[in-house]
């Protein structure tokens, strides 16, 4: 418990201390949505959903691949602390939480810039619509924490990380879309748990499966 | 014993294969509209899949096995699920252009955005990108032990994605979205004849290649 206190101290200390990290994401995500803005200024539902996808695909790209980014000296420290797969759930819910947030961002943005599509004016709509971002997003955020401790190992390049992350995050995307297409025509909760869990899946599936894998992934 | 029964599933899958090209071409099918003849790609195209999916099954559990074992025994273990990957690519791809062919003559395009297609091409994305990893790490050790966490982490989403996800969406694809698969209806016994030959004969084609493969390696390293 002591320990898991101790991890989580330190991953807040180091969010914190990171903050013109975070600063960074969230002004990729305002300068993409703006760029999108000017290039596409009345997309139509599908569309404006699509351009959401890739701002908060690539704005949690951008989060995942600096998660394995540290010193080999705080590595040798956080090896001691912790086995591969808490350091590996450690991370995950970094980048989860950092995804999330700039999810949330990337959709405020859009509100602001866009406006909503017509069906989704009503608030029992806009619920729908970020619980689906929201998952959708954690769930791209999950695969790709996996993939940066794998890119990481193989020597940090960017377009590994990339190469390595996009087929695998095809699914999520599909699922994530779906769900999303589904919010933003209002439909019923019920039509919608389906999509939902099905990223909820792709949340936990990843997750599970890093765990069981990191220790030989981790292994010096 | 074991040379007998060596040769005795290889000229098996020879002559299964043999079998299912001969009567998949000259025995009759059910009449059934849209599909027509093109039905026949049955034999030639599902049994890719299946191949495919065997290979890679394989490559898993060299993977996994490498992952388990040290020094050069993991290595041996990592080049088999090597080759047995780049086999169930070839494979991949056989499937993807058979598959296409269909498609033009039936839904009337080569390519839709179908999940099961989506399914496909992720299935060879991922494969490809497994390959990219091994070429971008050096030491042999670590392109083992990095190689085989991605296949094992990746063979699990895969299936996942070509299983379950095309079965939550519409699809055109037959067996998924509301559409009847082969096996339903449209596939008679006289078609099962030929089919179930092609798919056993095919997977063991495959794994003799694999294994044809990995003799080679061995005597080039």
């Amino acid at each position: 418990m002591n320990r898991w206190l101790l991890l989580g101290r330190w991953a807040l200390q180091g969010g914190l201390r990171n903050r013109r990290q975070s600063l960074q994401f969230f002004m990729f995500t305002a300068v993409s949505t703006y760029l999108v803005y000017t290039m596409v200024p009345a997309p139509s539902p599908s569309v404006w959903l699509a351009l959401l996808w890739v701002v908060v695909l690539f704005s949690a790209m951008q989060s995942a691949f600096r998660a394995f980014h540290e010193p080999d000296s705080l590595w040798a420290y956080l090896n001691q602390l912790a086995s591969p797969a808490e350091l590996l759930w450690m991370k995950s819910t970094l980048v989860v939480t950092n995804t999330a947030a700039t999810a949330s961002a990337a959709l405020l943005l859009f509100c602001l810039f866009f406006g909503l599509p017509p069906s989704a004016y009503s608030l029992n709509a806009l619920l729908k619509i970020a619980a689906s971002i929201l998952l959708g997003s954690m769930a791209l955020a999950s695969t790709m924490s996996f993939t940066s401790a794998l890119a990481s190992r193989a020597g940090a390049n960017p377009t590994l990380m990339a190469t390595l992350s996009i087929p695998l995050l095809l699914p999520t995307v599909l699922v994530a879309r779906r769900a999303s297409s589904l919010a933003l025509a209002n439909q019923d909760w019920a039509e919608l748990a389906l999509p939902l869990f099905g990223e909820l899946a792709m949340l936990g599936l990843p997750l599970a499966l890093g765990s069981l894998l990191m220790p030989y992934l981790w292994k010096q | 014993m074991n040379n007998r029964l060596s040769f005795a599933w290889k000229f098996s899958a020879a002559a299964l294969v043999s079998y299912s090209m001969i009567a998949g071409l000259a025995s009759s099918v059910p009449r059934l509209f849209i599909l027509n003849e093109t039905i026949r790609n049955l034999y030639f195209h599902v049994p890719m899949w299946f191949t495919m999916i065997a290979l890679m099954a394989v490559s898993l559990k060299h993977s996994l096995a490498s992952l388990r074992k040290p020094g050069l025994a993991a290595l041996e273990l990592d080049r088999k699920a090597q080759l047995a990957a780049e086999v169930a690519l070839v494979f991949a791809a056989l499937g993807l252009f058979t598959g296409m062919i269909w498609a033009r003559f039936t839904w009337g395009a080569f390519w839709t955005n179908d999940p099961k297609l989506n399914g496909t091409a992720v299935a060879i994305l991922i494969y490809l990108a497994y390959f990219v990893l091994r070429s971008s790490v050096e030491d042999p050790e670590k392109r083992a032990r990095l190689a085989g966490t991605y296949n094992v982490f990746a063979f699990v989403l895969m299936i996942v994605f070509i299983g379950v996800l095309p079965r939550m969406t519409d699809s055109l694809h037959p067996g998924n979205g509301g559409n009847p698969a082969f096996g339903s209806y449209d596939l008679d016994s006289a078609m099962r004849a030929v089919f179930y030959p092609a798919v056993f004969g095919w997977i063991g084609i495959g794994l003799w290649i694999v294994e044809l493969r990995v003799r080679l390696s061995r005597l080039t390293n």
